[in-house]
């Protein structure tokens, strides 16, 4: 293993420097070498030999249950692996080869940061303004590396089990992500309060005009007690800031962006931060790495920023990580389990979960006319938000209208669907394929399934039915079940807080239906076919997550 | 009520009873005859089920396949249901008492072709029993979601589910050791001269009247581990339950959905006082019973699931030694369910079972079964759950394609010959190692070597349920 920190790697190119160091380049034995950054040093895996790494896995292999999916994960010469089967592209069927990515070791005490005296004076500190020319230093550094990362989507673009399209999209929108107006409007309006933008409360004591401070009784009873010593309450001026914290950020690899949003939070409150990247998706966090050492390798928020990977419930890392001051806030997404496990396990930390949720769309009667095809086209674009992985993708479409309104309305998301197959063929893995037919055949199989096949197989469908389904068993692989409603108010019964989102068609049925949707808990009730936008600034999962990622303090 | 069956299928069944009989008396196979044997039982139940079964046709049609045979190849690839198809039915049907509607269902899933109008039933349970009146008798299960799955059952088929695995269980045990040798002897001496209905029925006659039973279950209702209880109960000199009363649907349902009606949350509270607030008194009254048919020096049977054999493990523990007599036998099956947290490894289970009541390792024995089948598997001196011949076996990859004949590890998928009311090509949530090579037990055949709740599918069934009722 290789640590790079005496290496200046300033104003290099992020290409320069994998090409010098051999990193995110598939050899010809599979593998991919992706560092790590541990407190602004560039850490580099070892080599190693594709024979041990194969001999690894045959041993993780066997010791795993034989119910047990694929294992992914082995330790082996020095180094941690991660294995992700290779799909051909343009069967999308699986090829029987691996890939392996071969990343460094770390332990827990290099990266937790417990001097904290040490990060107020360089780190916290640092003025907001700073934050922005190190995120446009950063986004500069992957747009002037744009054909590497490109060739990095490419290498990478065989183990993807999103689309091609989503997958390139997602390398490219990396840099436009670091967008330094886009990160101050996120600050100034998230952390906003006393109608005072963000940013100052992050760069310092800010007063609160207007505050009006009140006594306690002890004040009020010592006018009268110590009177004779003078003392009289007077109100203080009062002041609020909005504090950094040391961040934990577990990620999810549903959609390969959600890493790199998850370390702007943090480099956006000044954070120091410890960043976990997925399993199926550790390239991005490697680009942000580079781009780091590569335009600001000094820079405190460098120095407080690790990107690593460790696999779930390895007890060395997490136990350390887990315990009581480690970090101020452990921010978690993805699967039921991760997120159950790591609220139990760091109770004594302020935890924020972005839970497992799913979207909904609600398909008014008024849609059975010439726009039915439009319609359908919105609802299809909220489903594969992510490729119907995002936790605002919507899973099931209530519907409006007869039996034979119904059907139709079926038949034309189906044909949407099958429109964006020829777009974006959909790869699913073959776990799912046995999921579908375990549906076909079993709590589903009285509805109505229209399907679209690709040589055969499965690429997407509808499923009508007329009764209400296990959430839990929907596949999430282009998908959509519609459920006829005789009136779309009898679809809020289906609604609670693990629903995100629910886009609705007409606008006039969404503003009459919007507030008991948002009473039963659902966070943000839209226009049909805009459940994946955004802008900054916006509430996540019902939070402010900037507001709850630092700390507000009164002095 | 019931379609009649086809006098060639009931002949091909007749000669599996047979094989099953000579495998299990003899340890000989004749693999190819009773492949084929299955196979031609599973063509002719195709056509019985396609003619039958409305949600079986359905399976079909989406799959483009006809009333006419079947490859084997595609029914295995394109019409195995999962054991989900037995909890198709809107969960709103139970929620509102609507039993009518549930006829339908168990109409639409099963040969059974029950009336339009239920009649009037308070409860889940009352139905239950009602169609058990008429002969459709549905064996429930209930897993993590509270959806109960019901298996529904002809007289036919529900005398194969309670009597096939007694054809061949008692020759596993003597492999054991458990049955005394003149016993064992004579077993085999009758199972050359008498049929395998004649044996079975001689079986429950005399075959368990020097044991008294011992188990950690209800005394009736119809779920799978309950029954099997209840089954070997009946056969004993005495039998002892834990609960001493009837697991009632109604309130298994009600404690993981939540009481429908004030009639549901009283049965939830009675269930709840039995299983929970009675828990200590109960199985102090079993284990007292025990000591006493030990005094007695009566041979016991203990029977339960491995988490509440441990709890009775460590009351007796607590109370003082316990040997049962030389014969006694302890069995359990189940898995541990929603326990996994308090799962020991099988070694130590044994070991603490032997030990805690004076009885040779062999005596203590695992048996693998589900709702679903006409079969118990126990697991043989050597670890293998042997698969008796009259069932079908095979693997299944994560897509459910079926694996081929080399493959030792999948999910398994069984299709059951006796399974004649209800789809019986089934693919189950488990996943499995077929043992590679001959046993060195002797008995041939196709054996399980390891069993695992395949990934993601919900913990179900009888242990489940107690395990909840137990937390």
């Amino acid at each position: 293993m290789g640590v790079e920190p005496s290496r200046d790697f300033k104003g290099r190119a992020i290409g320069a420097i994998c090409r010098e160091l051999d990193l995110l380049r598939v050899d010809r034995d599979g593998i991919m070498r992706v560092p790590f950054l541990i407190k602004g040093d560039l850490r580099v895996p070892p080599r190693v030999d594709v024979g041990e790494i194969r001999r690894s896995f045959e041993v993780r292999d066997r010791a795993a249950g034989i119910g047990a999916s694929g294992v992914t994960h082995a330790w082996a010469g020095g180094a941690q692996v991660l294995r992700e089967p290779v799909i051909d592209r343009k069967t999308f069927a699986a090829t029987g080869r691996f890939r392996y990515t071969v990343l460094p070791v770390f332990t827990a005490p290099e990266v937790v940061e417990p001097d904290v005296l040490r990060l107020s004076r360089e780190l916290f500190n640092l003025p907001f303004g700073q934050v922005l020319d190190y995120v446009g230093a950063l986004g500069r550094a992957l747009s002037d590396g744009h054909d590497f990362v490109s060739q990095v989507a490419d290498a990478t673009r065989d183990t993807a089990e999103l689309a091609d399209l989503w997958h390139d999209a997602g390398f490219a929108s990396l840099a436009l992500l670091l967008d330094p107006d886009t990160v101050r409007d996120m600050v100034d309006r998230d952390l906003c309060s006393w109608g005072i933008p963000g940013s100052r409360f992050l760069d310092a004591w800010t007063p609160l005009p207007g505050a009006s401070v009140l006594p306690a009784p002890v004040n009020l009873a010592a006018g009268e007690v110590f009177a004779a010593r003078g003392y009289a309450w007077a109100p203080r001026s009062p002041k609020m800031r909005a504090y950094p914290t040391r961040q934990l950020h577990i990620t999810a690899g549903n959609a390969p962006q959600i890493p790199f949003f998850s370390a702007l939070r943090a480099l956006a409150t000044k954070s120091a931060a410890v960043v976990k990247s997925p399993q199926g998706a550790t390239m991005p966090g490697a680009l942000l790495a580079l781009a780091a050492v590569a335009s600001a390798p000094d820079h405190p928020l460098t120095k407080n920023l690790s990107i690593v990977y460790w696999p779930g419930g390895d007890r060395a890392v997490e136990d350390a990580f887990f315990a009581p001051g480690a970090f101020d806030r452990i921010v978690v997404w993805g699967a039921p389990d991760s997120v159950l496990s790591v609220k139990e396990r760091a109770g004594f930390t302020k935890v924020l979960s972005f839970n497992p949720r799913f979207g909904m769309s609600l398909i008014g009667r008024e849609a059975h006319g010439p726009d039915l095809p439009l319609v359908a086209a919105r609802a299809v674009c909220d489903s594969l938000v992510a490729n119907q992985k995002a936790c605002i993708a919507s899973q099931v479409h209530y519907v409006e209208g007869t039996d034979q309104e119904v059907d139709a309305y079926a038949q034309e998301v189906r044909k949407a669907l099958a429109a964006f197959d020829a777009h974006a063929p959909n790869y699913i893995p073959p776990v799912l394929l046995g999921e579908l037919k375990r549906l076909m055949r079993g709590v589903l199989v009285s509805a109505d399934w229209l399907l679209n096949q690709k040589d055969g197989a499965f690429s997407s469908g509808v499923v009508v039915s007329r009764e209400a389904f296990p959430i839990l068993k929907h596949p999430m692989c282009r998908l959509v079940v519609v459920r006829p409603v005789a009136d779309l108010a009898q679809a809020v019964a289906y609604m609670h807080p693990g629903v995100s989102t629910v886009g609705i068609y007409p606008e006039a049925r969404r503003l009459e239906l919007r507030d008991a949707i948002a009473a039963a808990g659902v966070s943000n009730v839209l226009p049909l076919g805009q459940a994946g936008s955004g802008f900054a600034g916006q509430s996540h999962d019902g939070m402010m997550a900037l507001t709850e990622l630092v700390d507000w303090k009164n002095g | 009520m019931v379609p009649d069956y086809d006098p060639r299928l009931l002949a091909v069944r007749e000669e599996l009873s047979r094989l099953t009989l000579a495998w299990a008396r003899d340890k000989a196979l004749d693999a190819d005859k009773a492949k084929t044997l299955r196979r031609r039982a599973a063509s002719l139940n195709h056509a019985r089920y396609f003619a039958n079964i409305p949600l079986y046709r359905r399976i079909c049609e989406r799959a483009g396949v006809t009333e006419a045979e079947p490859k084997f190849a595609t029914l295995v690839a394109d019409l195995m249901a999962p054991d989900d198809i037995f909890k198709s039915y809107p969960q709103r049907l139970l929620d509102e008492g609507d039993f009518s509607a549930m006829n339908r269902w168990v109409s639409e899933v099963s040969t059974l072709d029950l009336p339009e109008e239920a009649g009037a039933h308070a409860t889940l349970d009352d139905w239950v029993e009602s169609l058990a009146g008429r002969g459709a008798h549905l064996v429930f299960s209930s897993g993590t979601s509270g959806a109960m799955s019901f298996v529904p059952r002809d007289a036919l088929t529900w005398d194969a589910f309670t009597r096939m695995p007694f054809l061949y269980v008692p020759f596993v045990l003597a492999d054991r050791g458990v049955l005394p040798g003149w016993k064992a002897f004579l077993a085999r001496g009758l199972a050359r001269f008498l049929s395998p209905e004649r044996l079975l029925d001689a079986f429950f006659k005399v075959g368990l009247r020097d044991f008294d039973g011992f188990f950690c279950n209800f005394s009736g209702g119809n779920q799978g581990i309950q029954l099997v209880g209840q089954k070997i109960g009946a056969m004993c000199g005495k039998a002892h339950f834990l609960y001493d009363t009837r697991m009632s649907a109604t309130a298994v349902r009600a404690i993981v959905r939540g009481p429908a009606t004030e009639n549901d949350a009283r049965l939830m509270e009675e269930f709840l006082a039995t299983t929970v607030h009675d828990k200590e008194a109960n199985y102090e009254r079993l284990i007292r019973e025990m000591r006493d048919s030990a005094r007695r020096g009566r041979k016991c049977i203990l029977f339960g699931t491995p988490y509440l054999l441990l709890e009775i493990c460590e009351r007796v523990a607590a109370g003082g030694a316990l040997k049962l007599p030389k014969g006694s036998n302890v069995v359990f099956g189940g898995g541990w369910k929603s326990f996994t947290g308090e799962r020991i490894p099988e070694a130590e289970l044994l070991a603490v079972l032997s030990e805690t009541f004076g009885i040779e390792p062999m005596a203590v024995c695992e048996g693998y079964s589900m709702t679903e089948i006409q079969a118990l598997m126990l697991k043989c001196p050597h670890g293998l759950y042997h698969v008796p011949p009259h069932l079908e076996v095979v693997l299944l990859d994560e897509g459910l394609n079926a694996m081929d004949e080399t493959s030792t590890t999948g999910i398994l998928g069984v299709l059951d010959p006796f399974a004649g009311s209800y789809p019986g090509f089934l693919v189950t949530g488990d996943s499995v190692r077929m043992a590679s090579g001959p046993c060195a037990c002797g008995r041939p055949g196709l054996a399980i070597a390891q069993v695992e709740r395949s990934p993601g599918r919900e913990v179900k069934g009888c242990g489940g349920i107690m395990a909840k009722v137990n937390a």
